[in-house]
C-alpha cells in the first residue's frame, strides 16, 4: 500500500472510530460500563412514614398502643400470622374483615429482606428525594426541582433508556412530586426525564375533565400536516429554548402518540370500569397501584417508580394508618401478581419495596374512634425503615441485618435500580448520591 | 484668442461657482422621527405561565374568559402529568371538541385563505403575517386537502410564538 493510501485510510478509520459512539441508536455517546442484569425493575415507594413496629416487626398494636396483640398485617410481603384480636385494618364496618392474601408466598419468602435500614430523614421530602436522588436534597427548596440528578435522568443517560421505558407513578400531585421526574441538574435535566402520571388526578380526577375529549389524530392525514404547520410557525420564531412553561420530556413523536393513546384508552377503561385495579380499593394507593399495573402492561418499562403515601392518615388516626398499612400490602400483592402475568415482564423483573421513612416511638396526642393514639415523624425511630426485593437473581428467603442492628440506606435502593439496569459505575462516578450508598447486592 | 482682460473675470467666477458648489446641505428635517425597523416577533421575549397559557387559549377558541376555578382544575390536571407538551396536545384537542368552540368552516378556509391566515395569525399570535408567512400558508393549505381550520388552529396554539408573549 502506497503510503498516501495508508495514511488517508487510517485517517478515515481514525475519525470513524472517534465519531461511532455518537452514532449509537441509543443516541448516547457511549455504552454502559455497567452491567446489566435484569430486564425491568418496579421500584414501590412505600411511602407516607411507615413505623418499623406495624411493618417489617410485625407488632401491631403490642408497642404502639399497649394492647397485647402482636402481628401481620402485611401478610402479601411478609410471612407470619396475623393479629388474634382488635381487628380494625380490614374491610366492612369497623374494619373487621381482613382482605385475604394475594400472594400464596410472601415476598419476603420470595426475595432478600433487610430488616432495619437507615432512613436520611424523617420527613416526606427529604425521604422521598432520598429514594428518587440517592441523596439528600441540600438546599433544595419544597417547590423545586431537584438539584442533583434523579434516578430517571441517569437510567436514560448514561444507559441509553427512552423516555417511555422510566415511569414515575404518583399518588397525587401534592409535596412537589410531579417535580421529581427530573433534575435542574445542567448536565442532566429534562433531556433524560422519566415520564410522570399521578392517576387519581389525571385519569380520575381533574384529568378526566381536561383531557379525556381530546381525538386522536390520523398520523398521516391529520397529526402529519399539522406539526408541518408548528414546525414552520417554529421556525419563524426564535424560541428561547426554554419550552415554555413546561417543554417536553425528549419523548419521541412516536412515543408522545403511544402516551396519548394510553391516556385514551385509560379514559376508556374508566367508563368502562375495567382498569387492573386490586380487588379491594378503597384509597388512593390501591387505585395509584391499578393504573401503574396499567402502565406495566402497556408500556413494559425497563424502570417504574411507584410512589404511595396514604398510611400518613398516621398523624391523627392510627386505626386508618393500619388500614392503609394493609392495603399498601395487598396493593403491592397485586402490583407483582399483575407483573407475572405480563409475558414481557414475568420471571425477569425485579420488585424493590422501601418507605422513604419511618415514625416516632412515641405517640402524639390525638386519638382517634378506638382511642388509640396517632404517631408523626420526627425522632430518631423515624429513620428506621426496612427494604424488601424479590426477583431473578436475588437470593430467597434472606434476611439480612435486624432489629437495631441497621444495615443499609434509603438511598441503597436507587443504587440497586442503578446496579440492576447497568448504570451503577457512571451513577458512582458522578459523585452525587449519598456518601456510603451502595447496591443492596453488594450488601448480602 | 481670449483677450488678456478677461482671464481675472473668468478666475473669480470660478471661484465662486467652486465656493457655492461645495457648500454643505442646508439642515432639512421634514418631522419625522427615526425609526428602527425589526420584525414583529422579536418583541414576544416572556414566556407565559400556565395560566396565561391556558386562559388565552380558552379565550381565542372560545371567546370567553376561563372560570377561576375550572382553570384551577386544569392546572392540576396539567401538573399530573410529566410530558407538558402532551398535556397541551390534549387540552387543545379536548376543547376543539366541546360545544361553542369558535372554529370557521373548512370551506371558508379553503376560499377565502387569505383571509382566513390573517384572522388566524391575529387570533393567536396577535400580529399579522409577513408576506413570506403568508405565501408559506397560502400554499401549504391549498396543498393539503386534510388540512381542517381544527388542525390549522391546533397548530397555532401548539407553536412556539403562541407560549410567549
Amino acid at each position: 500500500m502506497k503510503r498516501r493510501t495508508f495514511l488517508k485510510k487510517s485517517g478515515w478509520a481514525t475519525a470513524g472510530a472517534v465519531a461511532l459512539p455518537h452514532l449509537l441508536p441509543s443516541g448516547r455517546l457511549f455504552a454502559a460500563t455497567g452491567r446489566r442484569t435484569g430486564q425491568h425493575v418496579v421500584m414501590v415507594a412505600f411511602a407516607g412514614g411507615v413505623r418499623l413496629q406495624e411493618s417489617y416487626l410485625r407488632r401491631y398494636v403490642d408497642d404502639s398502643q399497649g394492647e397485647p396483640y402482636p402481628g401481620n398485617i402485611m401478610y402479601n410481603l411478609l410471612s407470619g400470622d396475623a393479629p388474634i384480636a382488635k381487628i380494625v385494618y380490614g374491610t366492612g364496618v369497623g374494619g373487621v374483615d381482613p382482605i385475604p392474601a394475594l400472594l400464596p408466598t410472601p415476598l419476603e419468602n420470595l426475595g432478600t429482606t433487610f430488616a432495619e435500614v437507615s432512613a436520611l430523614s424523617a420527613g416526606h421530602f427529604v425521604g422521598m428525594n432520598s429514594l428518587v436522588q440517592g441523596a439528600t436534597p441540600g438546599g433544595q427548596g419544597l417547590k423545586q426541582r431537584p438539584l442533583r440528578p434523579t434516578l430517571f435522568e441517569y437510567l436514560r443517560r448514561h444507559g441509553g433508556y427512552k423516555a417511555t421505558e422510566t415511569w414515575f407513578v404518583g399518588n397525587g400531585i401534592g409535596g412537589s412530586l410531579p417535580l421529581l421526574n427530573h433534575s435542574a441538574h445542567p448536565d442532566y435535566g429534562p433531556t433524560y426525564a422519566g415520564n410522570f402520571f399521578a392517576p387519581t388526578v389525571t385519569f380520575t380526577g381533574q384529568g378526566q375533565s381536561a383531557f379525556s375529549g381530546s381525538q386522536i389524530y390520523h398520523p398521516e392525514n391529520e397529526l402529519d400536516p399539522m406539526l408541518r404547520m408548528k414546525a414552520f410557525l417554529d421556525q419563524q420564531f426564535a424560541a428561547d429554548g426554554s419550552g415554555g412553561f413546561g417543554g417536553g420530556l425528549n419523548n419521541t413523536d412516536e412515543e408522545k402518540e403511544d402516551i396519548k393513546a394510553f391516556m385514551k384508552l385509560m379514559y376508556e377503561k374508566v367508563d368502562s370500569g375495567s382498569v387492573h385495579l386490586p380487588p379491594v380499593t378503597d384509597n388512593g394507593d390501591a387505585a395509584t397501584v391499578g393504573f401503574s399495573c396499567e402502565v406495566l402492561s402497556h408500556f413494559k418499562p425497563a424502570f417504574t417508580l411507584v410512589n404511595l403515601g396514604a398510611v400518613d392518615s398516621c398523624h391523627s388516626n392510627f386505626s386508618s394508618y393500619l388500614s392503609a398499612l394493609h392495603r399498601a400490602d395487598h396493593a403491592v400483592g397485586h402490583l407483582w401478581s399483575h407483573i407475572q402475568s405480563i409475558p414481557e415482564m414475568a420471571g425477569n423483573t425485579t420488585l424493590i419495596v422501601t418507605p422513604e421513612c419511618g415514625r416516632n416511638l412515641q405517640p402524639n396526642n390525638i386519638l382517634d374512634e378506638n382511642d388509640w393514639r396517632s404517631y408523626d415523624h420526627s425522632d430518631e425511630n423515624s429513620m428506621r425503615i426496612f427494604s424488601l426485593m424479590a426477583g431473578p437473581n436475588v437470593p430467597q428467603g434472606l434476611t439480612i441485618g435486624g432489629e437495631d442492628n441497621p444495615v443499609g440506606l434509603v438511598t441503597d435502593s436507587m443504587m440497586t435500580v442503578c446496579d440492576i439496569l447497568g448504570v451503577m459505575p457512571e451513577v458512582q462516578a458522578a459523585g452525587m448520591v449519598h456518601p456510603g450508598t451502595d447496591s443492596l447486592f453488594n450488601r448480602i | 484668442m481670449m483677450s488678456r482682460a478677461y482671464v481675472p473675470s473668468l478666475t473669480i467666477l470660478a471661484a465662486v461657482f467652486f465656493w457655492v458648489g461645495c457648500a454643505a446641505d442646508p439642515d432639512i428635517t421634514y418631522g419625522l422621527q427615526p425609526l428602527t425597523i425589526e420584525s414583529d416577533l422579536a418583541n414576544k421575549d416572556r414566556v407565559k405561565t400556565v395560566d396565561q397559557w391556558i386562559s388565552i387559549l380558552h379565550a381565542d377558541l372560545f371567546g370567553t374568559a376561563l372560570g377561576t376555578a375550572e382553570l384551577y382544575e386544569i392546572k392540576q390536571a396539567f401538573q399530573s402529568v410529566g410530558d407538558q407538551e402532551i398535556a397541551r396536545e390534549m387540552l387543545i384537542s379536548n376543547f376543539m371538541q366541546q360545544p361553542g368552540v369558535f372554529l370557521p368552516d373548512v370551506t371558508e378556509m379553503n376560499t377565502q385563505t387569505d383571509a382566513f391566515i390573517d384572522a388566524t395569525y391575529t387570533r393567536f399570535l396577535v400580529r399579522p403575517p409577513t408576506e413570506a408567512e403568508k405565501t408559506w400558508m397560502r400554499q401549504y393549505i391549498g396543498s393539503n386537502p386534510n388540512l381542517t381550520p381544527e388542525l390549522v388552529y391546533t397548530a397555532f396554539a401548539l407553536s412556539d410564538e403562541y407560549l410567549h408573549y
